[in-house]
């Protein structure tokens, strides 16, 4: 684990209620690895008590804020603060439920005028539960 | 539902035929979400404005639909609840050939602005 507990904190600006990376498992050029375990307590568990899929998204969109924070913060930068421009070709097969550990493959493009392209899995139990593509913005701020 | 009542209050809703609706909903600023999206400065996180067309498209069919596919979605321009305190949610339906699912077109927007646009399919009975 590089990032876990309180540090994760360090990469991303999203806080309680809304926190959806736990950890930051690894990173090698332009992948990287995360995890989220689900809780009871998540704000996405719907009455049925499965995660919603918006979750799912969430998930992966912190993911890739947390790679690209854990990238300035090792220059000495700022993590930066990320918004989703576009979610693009993404797929729920099922909605994980409490006690799964979600495990996340994101994949960093280049970044073009403040736009990166990223594409993010979502396995749980080595069973794929969501893929997507996203274009995430950068705040200049 | 996730959302309704806590993140966003219907104020209208224009029921146009069983497959179109627009919603007039009210962004409500003391939603539980804004203390940690983000500190001091709340804006309105992109997946809830996704849940909160699926919760629309339920209301429109009365059927529990689950977000199989998101072909595209745009977020146009960042939301809060300041900014755009009320906005239409328009939700278009088509049922696809088994109908086991509705092919959505949908948008979140105000008089000026469109905040979201979203093309999908929800699967119905989640």
């Amino acid at each position: 684990m590089l990032y876990q507990g309180e540090y994760i904190k360090k990469l991303i600006p999203q806080r309680d209620p809304i926190m959806m990376v736990d950890a930051l498992v690894s990173v090698d050029g332009d992948v990287c690895e995360t995890e989220l375990a689900v809780m009871d307590n998540n704000f996405f568990i719907e009455d049925d008590q499965l995660l919603s899929e918006p979750g799912l998204i969430e998930h992966i969109a912190q993911s890739a804020s947390a790679f690209a924070g854990y990238r300035c913060v090792v220059k000495g930068e700022p993590a930066p603060v990320g918004y989703i421009g576009e979610v693009k070709k993404f797929h729920c097969y099922r909605r994980p439920a409490i006690g799964d550990v979600l495990k996340t493959t994101v994949t960093m493009g280049a970044e073009v005028n403040g736009i990166t392209i990223i594409t993010g899995v979502t396995n749980v139990n080595g069973e794929v539960v969501a893929d997507t593509q996203m274009k995430i913005f950068t705040a200049d701020e | 539902m996730l959302l309704k009542d806590k993140y966003f209050k219907v104020q209208q809703e224009n029921i146009l035929t069983p497959l179109h609706g627009v919603y007039l909903i009210a962004l409500l600023p003391d939603a539980d979400v804004y203390r940690g999206h983000f500190p001091h400065k709340p804006v309105c996180p992109g997946v809830c404005n996704i849940e909160t067309i699926r919760e629309c498209a339920e209301m429109l069919t009365g059927k529990n639909l689950m977000i199989k596919t998101i072909k595209q979605c745009r977020l146009t321009a960042v939301a809060t609840p300041e900014v755009c305190p009320l906005v239409d949610v328009t939700v278009m339906l088509t049922p696809n050939q088994d109908s086991s699912a509705y092919i959505i077109q949908a948008s979140i927007a105000d008089a000026e602005t469109t905040y979201m646009e979203l093309k999908g399919e929800f699967a119905i009975n989640k």
